[in-house]
């Protein structure tokens, strides 16, 4: 009993053993790969049976006594079968061989087939792996430890695998009912054990016959002949389409057709010992479109190069394909059709570099391809343009370089530095680098690889080394690339640009400016200075000045009084290198010793807001003219006084224009210059008051040409003299984008107060310079306007003279049709009670109040159809519009007639009718006789020879924008439409150092009247031609002030109160 | 017992940082910064087709080709946005190094948002896998670059386009 109980231990006690040796065993083989096949539970069977003979014979040391058992490998078997029953061996051993733990042990169960209680067995079973591939040296090393177990009737012993290679020596000794035992020794070889693995590396070849032949390879620790079955199928469609069974690891696919992307598979099969199926290999997914024989190409400039392109998507026919070449069209007489799916084309690289060759099919305007495409590899070194700019600017100093290359190459940037001078590099070895034979030793790449963009920056360079930087075509096997180039980061540096300007303009038209150069380079450097008007910020026109070698520069400039925008940059003063970019804009100080002496002279623009809450209240202002450069402008001061006591400023810049909401009743503006030193003096008042206006003026003309516009006037009476007039107009431009579409602009002009007749004129600058008159004596045109002007003129005297009882029947007599006439169709007539209620009140023509501030309009709007259609376009790029006065001298008037542009669209007319202008003539207003406010009639004059005038009360003001659209649209607008009435009041006033003068500007503070002249055309005689009022010019005119300044104040503060 | 009240008072700030730190961002800050981000690569994408003049005449894409990389793919919340950018970043990352590297960091931006947000609503988290016909269509195709990622980038692009009108499945799992 304790004999049983030791050799269950003993048995425990190897068990254990031998599971911690497997245990040790598998952890250490582990790392060890490549096993034959997969494991899937095989099992080794055999069995030994023995018979008891005579051991004379036998050479055995262990025999103990004459007879042995001698013992023969009876049934093995490999697979889960059971082994067949012994057939008449009196005893036996069942031996089972298996593989444990994934390939890490192999274990052995041996039992006596009749072992019985009175059976006396003692077996020892020895295991041992031996390696299959031996040579003479390693027959030893090849062996592992030999594993000994022992037993009585059963025995388990197991043994480690230490490679995958190899097969078990098994040999069972001991002795059987106190026989020796005699067995021979057996082998089992491992991969008995296993079942393949699946094929690998699945490929497939195109034959320039369009055969698409499917490869694969054997599982590297294969090591017996396979055969192979194949499938495939499309894929998201699992069924298969075919099983293929071959021998040899490869199978024409003839029956593929492009519909999408087929699954391929393989598994194999052990050929002799077929005992079971690898599984099947990784699916390989077949996307047949295009493909290229060969894939890649290696040439030489000048040789041909034959690319096929087979086509296996069976739509596509060979002859009707396109080839490309870096994506553009190849001639088709290269292409070569060599079947139906196969096309070729042959092209001959003439310089190194790379290229791409595309088989594509011809899809409307474009070409439709498959991504895949040839590569043309041409040896030789190609020239990328490589451009080096170093730089200083970070912590550390870099260097990045540019190339040029295709777009379908990728490249490799490569450098390598020097420790000495570029020039210092030997001629031979510069040829050597460029025909690439050095040796790669401390070549570098770009950090960034080989990508898509055309530039790398190398950072931490040093600047005073040379480098040698070139491409390498990707995929060109070192033959393709670009010839290198030597670069001195020093000799490439782009600095900073220059830091900390200053600049001031001087009196004298100098503008001195100075800056502070950037630290690094160390080198001397050379600047150059570029400057505009800080105004100029639409359209900058920059001057340039330099190079300058010192950090400082004097520019003479033509306006002492403009703030400048400069900027500086920098490069190396000599030797090579780069600019820097400019530096920051500076804007130039106005050096001034006084304050301004005059504030700008300006007009108002009223607009009513649509809601009637406020009015926009807009001031156009002329530019100051230069003066004394001690006393530069630099900006506009806007002070504010309203009704109330509210007084405010606003500072402005120099401009053109600028606009506030006006709501009180009274509003004054003063508008004074100022600069470092103060604000000017001598400004100009305008007083805004919401009261009716009236109007002051006889008769106002107005005659068109070709280029000029001729304007005459009257007052009702002469006393008091006005201060000045001021002349109204709206510029008609075309507006871009829309098809004929006006847009205006209002433009003014003042007019001293002794003039009564101006010409505004378009010219071209050198015309202007010719002479106005011989343009005008040279127009036939103009001699036939002339006569007319003179008729009418003639007309109009007889027509003032008769009586108004003559007058009306002539008027009644010229009425035309009322539905056909625009104003007629306004006029009741049956209502009319004599002329009176045609031409206005009687009482206007007598009375002009001083005590009323009324405002009144003249407005004429002038259509001219001059042959301005040969006019050179330059020229109307450079039309003037200039203004003669033929009694006055208008340059007398403070400098605020200066020349003023006009669009020649305005002016442009058709080309056939003359310069005629339609002129109506104002209602006169007399000052000295008080006006109420009427609401605006339309004229009922037409410029005929009885030379009527129109009795327009109108209130609008001269200034609103909105009339002038209606005016242009008479037939459209309501002769009873009541407007809005504004009154301006306009002062020059002396805010100076002396009350006095202040005082005394209060006394000749003039009046200003405005005077309205609603305009009918005067060519209209037959009204159904109103349609030309699309093309008219409207103006208004004019406007003058009076001296009757006191009245005006008394005026203001009684409606103010 | 004086102590207590700082005490207090820390516990009660920290508390209330907390919370303010656990606040949900709004719902129309993450559509801008997203919209923000996929136009900034859209616009990215058109720059690099104009610099890249070489496909004006032709056409490339095909509905049999790369199906796994359809622009088509639903939009049906953070998930499937993560897992299509993951799909457009896998053949990116397939072309040689430094190609389109900016729009590589700039997916991978977009992608790494739209996962924090899907945690913060608790989406439930899908590990991104790149689909094995993916992988070998890129080992076969991988050495056509140019066009590879022409056509990858173009999808790309309409993608986005698309997912700039859906911002509201930013709200969804």
């Amino acid at each position: 009993m304790l004999s049983i109980l030791s050799r269950f231990l003993c048995v425990i006690l190897a068990l254990v053993v031998n599971l911690i040796i497997a245990l040790h065993g598998e952890a250490a083989l582990s790392p060890v790969g490549g096993w034959p096949g997969e494991y899937q539970g095989f099992e080794w069977r055999a069995q030994l049976c023995c018979e008891l003979r005579s051991a004379l014979n036998q050479s055995f040391s262990h025999s103990r006594g004459l007879h042995l058992y001698q013992c023969h490998i009876q049934n093995f078997t490999n697979g889960v079968e059971a082994s067949s029953e012994s057939q008449g061996w009196s005893d036996c051993l069942d031996i089972l061989c298996w593989l444990e733990d994934k390939q890490a042990n192999m274990i052995c169960y041996i039992k006596h087939h009749r072992a019985d209680a009175t059976s006396t067995n003692h077996l020892t079973v020895s295991l041992q792996a031996v390696a299959m591939e031996l040579d003479s040296q390693t027959s030893e090393m090849g062996r592992s430890p030999r594993s000994q177990c022992s037993g009585d009737g059963a025995i388990t012993c197991s043994v480690t695998l230490h490679a995958s290679d190899v097969s078990f020596s098994l040999v069972v000794s001991g002795s059987l009912n106190d026989h020796s035992l005699l067995a021979p020794d057996m082998h089992i070889n491992v991969h008995q054990l296993y079942k393949p693995h699946p094929p690998v590396n699945l490929h497939y070849n195109v034959s320039t016959e369009g055969e698409v032949i499917f490869e694969w390879s054997d599982s590297p620790t294969s090591r017996y002949p396979l055969n192979y079955e194949i499938r495939y199928f499309i894929q998201h469609f699992s069924q298969t389409l075919e099983v293929l069974k071959v021998q040899h690891p490869w199978v024409a696919l003839s029956s593929l057709s492009f519909g999408g992307r087929y699954v391929v598979q393989v598994r194999s099969q052990r050929l002799r010992e077929p005992l079971a199926w690898s599984d099947w290999s990784q699916p390989f997914y077949l996307a047949l479109d295009v493909s290229y024989i060969p894939t890649e190409v290696l040439t030489r400039p000048g040789d041909e190069a034959t690319v096929y392109g087979v086509l296996h998507n069976h739509g596509w026919a060979a002859s009707e394909v396109v080839w490309m070449l870096n994506g553009q069209v190849i001639p088709e007489s290269q292409y070569k059709v060599v079947n139906t799916r196969v096309s070729a084309v042959t092209v001959r690289s003439k310089d190194p570099g790379f290229d791409t060759l595309m088989c594509c099919l011809s899809w409307g305007e474009k070409y439709k391809c498959s991504i895949a495409y040839a590569k043309v590899y041409t040896e030789g070194l190609f020239d990328a343009n490589i451009t080096c700019q170093s730089d200083q600017r970070l912590r550390d100093d870099s260097m990045t370089c540019k190339w040029n290359k295709s777009a379908w190459a990728v490249v490799r940037f490569l450098y390598r530095s020097y420790k000495k001078m570029c020039e210092e590099i030997p001629h031979e070895e510069r040829s050597m680098a460029q025909m690439g034979e050095e040796s790669l030793s401390g070549v570098e790449e770009c950090p960034d690889g080989a990508g898509d963009f055309r530039e790398c920056t190398l950072r931490g360079l040093s600047l005073f080394s040379c480098y040698r930087v070139w491409l390498v075509v990707e995929g060109g096997h070192g033959k393709v690339r670009s010839l290198p180039v030597f670069v001195s980061p020093v000799e490439n540096v782009k600095p900073s640009p220059p830091s900390d300007l200053t600049a001031v303009t001087w009196p004298n038209k100098t503008l001195s400016t100075m800056w502070k150069r950037p630290y690094l380079p160390v080198y001397h450097l050379q600047y150059e200075l570029r400057y505009v008007a800080s105004q100029e910020v639409a359209d900058l026109q920059w001057k340039i000045f330099g190079p300058v070698s010192e950090p400082w520069a004097a520019v003479l400039v033509q306006d002492p009084c403009v703030q400048y925008k400069v900027e500086v940059r920098c490069r190396r003063f000599e030797g090579s290198g780069y600019w820097s970019d400019w530096s920051e804009s500076h804007i130039s100080s106005v050096y001034s010793s006084k304050a301004p002496m005059m504030g700008p002279d300006f007009w108002r623009v009223i607009q009513e807001d649509n809601a009637g809450n406020f009015t926009n209240v807009t001031l156009l202002f002329k530019p100051i003219p230069a003066a004394d450069p001690e006393r530069c402008v630099l900006g506009l001061v806007v002070l504010h006084q309203a009704s109330g006591g509210a007084v405010w400023s606003d500072d402005i810049d120099l401009g053109s224009f600028y606009t506030f909401h006006w709501k009180e009743d009274v509003h004054t503006i003063t508008v004074m210059s100022h600069n470092s030193l103060g604000s000017s003096g001598k400004n100009s008042n305008l007083t805004l008051v919401r009261q009716p206006k009236r109007r002051c003026v006889r008769w106002f003309r107005a005659v068109a040409n070709a280029t000029c516009v001729s304007l005459s006037w009257a007052l009702v009476s002469e006393q008091p003299s006005p201060f000045s007039f001021v002349i109204e107009w709206v510029e008609l431009k075309e507006v871009a984008g829309l098809d004929g579409s006006l847009a205006g602009s209002i433009e003014w002009l003042r007019v001293p107060p002794t003039t009564r007749e101006l010409q505004v004129c378009r010219m071209t600058t050198e015309l202007f310079k010719t002479a106005k008159l011989t343009i005008k004596s040279n127009d036939p045109a103009a001699y036939m306007l002339l006569l007319i002007i003179a008729f009418l003129s003639v007309v109009l005297l007889v027509t003032l003279i008769v009586s108004q009882n003559q007058m009306k029947k002539m008027i009644w007599k010229d009425v035309p049709n009322p539905n056909n006439c625009s104003w007629a169709k306004r006029m009741d007539f049956r209502m009319l009670d004599g002329t009176e209620n045609v031409f206005g009140h009687p009482e206007s023509l007598t009375a002009c109040p001083l005590l009323l501030i009324s405002e009144s309009i003249c407005e004429v709007e002038i259509v001219e159809k001059p042959p301005l259609l040969a006019l050179d376009k330059e020229h109307e790029q450079e039309n003037l519009l200039f203004m003669e006065s033929r009694r006055d001298n208008l340059t007398t008037m403070d400098g605020s007639l200066e020349p003023l542009s006009l669009d020649v669209s305005t002016a442009a007319a058709t080309p056939e009718t003359s310069g005629q202008s339609s002129v109506t003539y104002s209602a006169v207003l007399l000052f000295d006789q008080p006006v109420l406010l009427m609401k605006q009639q339309k004229s009922l004059s037409s410029s005929s020879d009885e030379g009527n005038f129109s009795a327009n009360n109108s209130d609008i003001s001269g200034s609103f924008p909105g009339g002038l659209w209606e005016l242009e649209n008479p037939s459209g607008s309501d002769g009873t439409n009541p407007r809005n009435s504004y009154n301006s009041v306009e002062e020059f006033s002396e805010i100076s150092e002396q009350e006095d003068e202040a005082l005394e500007s209060k006394q000749v503070a003039k009046e200003l009247y405005y005077l309205g002249v609603n305009d009918e055309e005067e060519e209209n005689e037959d009204c159904e031609e109103e349609g030309e009022a699309g093309r008219s010019i409207p103006l208004y005119l004019p406007q003058f002030q009076t001296a009757a300044i006191k009245h005006l104040r008394e005026t203001v503060e009684n409606n103010t109160l | 017992m004086y102590f207590m009240t700082p005490t207090l008072f820390y516990s009660c700030l920290v508390s209330m940082l907390t919370l303010c730190h656990g606040l949900p961002v709004p719902a129309d800050s993450v559509k801008n910064f997203v919209k923000m981000q996929a136009d900034n690569i859209i616009t990215r994408i058109q720059r690099h087709k104009d610099e890249l003049q070489i496909f004006h005449k032709m056409v490339l894409d095909s509905p049999e080709l790369l199906p796994e990389l359809s622009s088509d793919k639903p939009i049906e919340g953070l998930g499937s946005m993560v897992d299509t950018l993951s799909t457009f970043q896998s053949v990116l990352h397939s072309l040689p190094k430094g190609h389109a590297s900016q729009l590589r960091v700039d997916i991978s931006a977009l992608q790494s948002f739209l996962e924090e947000r899907a945690r913060s609503l608790q989406c439930t988290h899908r590990k991104a896998t790149t689909e094995k016909t993916l992988e070998a269509f890129l080992k076969d195709n991988g050495t056509y670059h140019i066009t590879l990622g022409h056509v990858a980038l173009d999808r790309l692009q309409i993608y986005l386009q698309k997912l700039t009108r859906k911002l509201d499945h930013l709200k969804t799992c």
